[in-house]
């Protein structure tokens, strides 16, 4: 007895040591090393090497008041204002212009991007798990945020190119002989006015491209539209939140709101690194890993396609794809699906090419 | 004696003083070392080698113990951080999950350990049952234990409001509509958990504190006097025909049974922690139910039965259940085949126990897993319609 109560022991220090030691090194520490390390270089004067020297690695949050909200994006990307940085991959890379009226430290990013603000490892905090409700907005998407805050059709068409598009194909497609949203339309299908709120921007792609995949049994007609319209009328729909927003979100267009943000002063903003340029070439930044069965559901696949049991059922299961199909019919495909079936209905997800060699050897190993 | 005297023998004089054993050797020392010291006189200070083998209790009582001290243990560092309002309830989870120190492993530990006390109490409730363990002198303890087992239900039941999401929200919204449905006093239950008619910020306090406080300290009251009986109703019971002679001393050998006990569960539950996130939904929204909305597992039974007849689900055979349960010690007292894992003599009474046993597990499982939106059965192949 003694001889086991002793071994018992000796496990369960052993296994408390192997959770301390796995907690040590998170992903975050690692960018802000790289970050620290590559910006000291790229520094264009000693003052500022001397300051990214004293910057310590440590989280980082932006605390949003008037929203409620605590952001911890730049955690990660701590350069969206350092401009030395603008060719840089991500997470570490110059944010768009768009930052300077809209400056981080008081906006912080989940007000546009959506995604898990207070989260700090990459899938969690872009909401791209299973399961997520706020899965975090990329590229185009985006746009679907600007309306939360400024008034309907204010902004330059240029800044909201997708909604624009989006709701001149709604309008030809004649969505409302089904759907209403604000009152307008027939009540064939589901009321759209706050369909933003309720589903994100994968789960609508894949509705609109094929309806009975994501509902079986749904009348609502396939529509025969290309990637980039469903991308369009998607985003449109995003921005459809209806009057009463998610009790415990902000409420967005409450007066309240508007005061504190047109409140703020955004001039005390010059950045000490305006008006820098950019020199030379950035040291390829090699950290991080993609992992393909990671990549997979965070970047949607799963949406779509269905691995055993999880999944979506708009495109082909996947689940022995490995059987099937060769590698380099597999890069080719992902990297262009229509050039290599120009009418398939896959879409084009603009992986890069990393993207691509660990999702390739992801699918190779489903067999 | 001098100084120096006392300072050597300083661990000796202390360890007398508190095991209080020093007048005592051999046998007797390792008795009265049980029955002076207080963590340990709740133990009895002989016990019979027939109920220290693992097959007759299969250590379930003692994995109750050791899941309700990991429980308060794990539960008192979550204290340190979560607020109990519904604006900060939700964002302090995803602190605690995101950035504190070990704090995913501490809310998992603590969330996994209570869903397991839950399932190790029944199963321990099952054991005593097929053990015919309730049975004169022990009718009362088996009462006891039947507070017990409504205490860990309530304690798992308050701790699942408290994360703010949208499991939570809706399960105690469930939950609570189940408990409307008794006659007469269901609406004031409801009302009185509730604290309004709907899951409030009022609700959210009302769990608390009958989470942090009340129901532990009562948990931990009737635990202390469930120890306490087994050990004034003669240790657990077992056949008549054994004689008493052979017991062996509590004092070494069930303390490292016991202790044995903790280490196996720790080294079990904090590899599990670490690897299996506990479950958080997006945060709590009364606009938008989701369809199916689940009480949680351990009342999804009557869910099920609810969703068959309100009344004859959802009062009449809990109430039924219950009764029983209080009353089946006083009824069934037949001594015989006291202390025997289906004893041929109690044929009746185990086949009764082991069909309302299994009834209750097939419909917690029809109710959990195979129940899609607006309750219609799914087979777990098909897959529920419409995005998830
Ligand atoms: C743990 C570090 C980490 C955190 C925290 C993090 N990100 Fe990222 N982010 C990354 C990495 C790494 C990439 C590049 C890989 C990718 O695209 O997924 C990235 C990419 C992105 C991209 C897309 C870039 C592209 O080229 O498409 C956006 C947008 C983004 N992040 C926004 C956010 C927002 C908003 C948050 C806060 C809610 C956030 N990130 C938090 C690490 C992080
Ligand atoms: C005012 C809204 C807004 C805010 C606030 C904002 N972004 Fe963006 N972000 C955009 C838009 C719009 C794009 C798309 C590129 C463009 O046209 O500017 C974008 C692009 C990006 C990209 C490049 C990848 C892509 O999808 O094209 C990353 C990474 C990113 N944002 C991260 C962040 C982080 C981190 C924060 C917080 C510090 C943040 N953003 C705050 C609107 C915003
Ligand atoms: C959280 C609310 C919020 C969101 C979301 C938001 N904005 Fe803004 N935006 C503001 C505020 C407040 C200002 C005013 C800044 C000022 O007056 O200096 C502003 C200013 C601007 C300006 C500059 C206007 C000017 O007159 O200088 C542009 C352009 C702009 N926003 C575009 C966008 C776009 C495009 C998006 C979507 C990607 C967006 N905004 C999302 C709050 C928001
Ligand atoms: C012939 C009638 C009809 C037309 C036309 C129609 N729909 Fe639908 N739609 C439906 C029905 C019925 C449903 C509900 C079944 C389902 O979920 O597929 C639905 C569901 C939806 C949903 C999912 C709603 C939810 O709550 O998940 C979206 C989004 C949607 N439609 C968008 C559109 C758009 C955009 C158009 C125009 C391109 C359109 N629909 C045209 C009948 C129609
Ligand atoms: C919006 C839905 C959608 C998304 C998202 C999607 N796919 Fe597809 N995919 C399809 C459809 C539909 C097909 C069927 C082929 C066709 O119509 O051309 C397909 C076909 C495929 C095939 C070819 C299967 C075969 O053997 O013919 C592969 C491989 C594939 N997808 C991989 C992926 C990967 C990897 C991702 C994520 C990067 C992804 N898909 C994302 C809809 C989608
Ligand atoms: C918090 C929950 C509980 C704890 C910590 C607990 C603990 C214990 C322990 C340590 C024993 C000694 C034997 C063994 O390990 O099996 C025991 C015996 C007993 N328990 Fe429990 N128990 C709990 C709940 C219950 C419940 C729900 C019942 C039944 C309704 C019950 C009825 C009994 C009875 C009657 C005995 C004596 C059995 C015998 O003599 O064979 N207990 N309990």
């Amino acid at each position: 007895m003694k001889l086991a109560l002793t071994i018992l022991s000796i496990a369960l220090v052993a296994v408390l040591l192997a959770i301390a030691w796995s907690e040590e090194n998170p992903e975050w520490a690692n960018y802000q090393r790289v970050y620290f390390d590559l910006a000291q270089r790229r520094a264009q004067s000693s003052t500022q090497a001397d300051w990214y020297r004293t910057q310590r690695v440590e989280i980082r949050q932006i605390s949003v008041a008037p929203l409620k909200r605590v952001d911890r994006c730049t955690t990660c990307h701590l350069a969206v204002a350092d401009p030395n940085f603008a060719d840089a991959p991500e997470p570490l890379r110059l944010h768009s212009a768009l930052l300077q009226s809209h400056p981080p430290e008081r906006f912080g990013c989940t007000v546009c991007h959506r995604g898990e603000g207070r989260a700090v490892t990459t899938l969690t905090a872009h909401g791209e798990v299973p399961g997520s409700s706020v899965r975090m907005l990329r590229g185009e998407y985006v746009q679907a945020a600007c309306y939360l805050c400024h008034a309907e059709k204010t902004l330059p068409p240029a800044a909201t190119s997708e909604i624009v598009a989006g709701e001149i194909a709604i309008n030809q497609l004649r969505c409302l002989r089904c759907h209403q949203i604000d009152g307008m339309g027939e009540s064939e299908g589901p009321d759209l006015s706050a369909i933003g709120s309720r589903r994100d921007a994968l789960e609508l792609d894949a509705h609109l491209l094929n309806p009975p995949a994501m509902n079986s049994g749904s009348t609502m007609p396939i529509f025969p539209i290309t990637r980039a319209q469903a991308q369009a009328i998607t985003v449109y729909l995003l921005t459809q939140q209806g009057d009463a927003p998610p009790a415990n979100d902000v409420r967005y267009r409450s007066a309240n709101f508007r005061f504190s943000i047109f409140d703020f002063r955004l001039s005390d903003r010059k950045s000490k690194f305006e008006n820098r340029k950019s020199d030379g070439v950035l040291a390829p930044i090699v950290f991080f890993r993609y992992d393909g069965q990671q990549l997979f559901w965070a970047a949607g696949c799963g949406v779509c396609h269905r691995i055993g049991n999880e999944g979506g059922a708009v495109g082909p299961a996947l689940t022995r794809i490995g059987r099937v199909r060769e590698r380099d019919w597999l890069r080719r495909y992902l990297s262009d699906p229509s050039a290599v079936r120009p009418d398939g209905r896959m879409p084009q997800l603009y992986l890069n090419d990393r993207e691509i060699d660990a999702l390739v050897e992801f699918l190779l190993t489903l067999r | 004696m001098g100084l120096r005297e006392n300072l050597a023998q300083l661990p000796r004089h202390f360890a007398d003083s508190f095991f209080r054993s020093a007048a005592f050797t051999g046998a007797r020392r390792q008795a009265a070392l049980v029955a002076n010291t207080w963590f340990l006189h709740i133990h009895p200070a002989r016990m019979h080698p027939y109920s220290l083998r693992v097959t007759f209790t299969f250590g379930l009582g003692v994995f109750a113990f050791w899941l309700f001290v990991i429980l308060s243990a794990t539960g008192i560092l979550l204290m340190f951080y979560y607020i109990p309002t519904t604006d900060a309830a939700y964002a302090t989870m995803q602190d605690l999950i995101f950035v504190v120190p070990f704090g995913r492993l501490i809310r998992n530990a603590h969330r996994w350990t209570a869903e397991g006390m839950v399932v190790v109490v029944a199963l321990h409730l099952a054991r005593v049952f097929f053990t015919g363990g309730y049975k004169p002198p022990r009718e009362f303890n088996w009462l006891v234990g039947v507070g017990l087992l409504l205490l860990t239900l309530a304690l798992s039941f308050t701790g699942y409001l408290l994360p703010w999401d949208q499991l939570a929200y809706w399960a105690i919204t469930v939950g609570t509509s189940i408990a409307a449905y008794f006659p007469l006093f269901g609406d004031l239950l409801r009302a009185l958990l509730l604290g309004g008619e709907t899951v409030t910020e009022q609700t959210l306090i009302r769990f608390y504190v009958l989470h942090v406080v009340l129901l532990p300290f009562l948990l931990a009251l009737l635990i202390g006097y469930h120890f306490w009986r087994i050990r004034k109703d003669g240790g657990l019971a077992r056949p008549r025909a054994l004689p008493t002679t052979e017991n062996v001393l509590s004092y070494p050998r069930v303390l490292q049974i016991e202790l044995a006990i903790l280490l196996a569960l720790l080294i079990v539950f904090l590899p599990l922690a670490y690897r299996f996130d506990a479950p958080l939904g997006a945060p709590a929204d009364a606009t938008h139910p989701p369809n199916p909305a689940k009480a949680p597992w351990y009342f999804v039974g009557v869910q099920e039965l609810v969703s068959y007849s309100a009344v004859w689900g959802g009062v009449v055979a809990p109430v039924l259940l219950f009764i029983a349960l209080l009353f089946l010690p006083y009824l069934d007292r037949d001594p015989r085949g006291v202390g025997a894992w289906f004893a041929p003599e109690r044929k009746g009474m185990v086949a009764a126990g082991s069909v309302i046993l299994l009834a209750l597990v097939a419909v917690t499982i029809i109710g959990a897993l195979l129940r899609g939106p607006n309750w219609a059965f799914y087979w777990p192949w098909e897959g529920w319609p419409g995005p998830k």
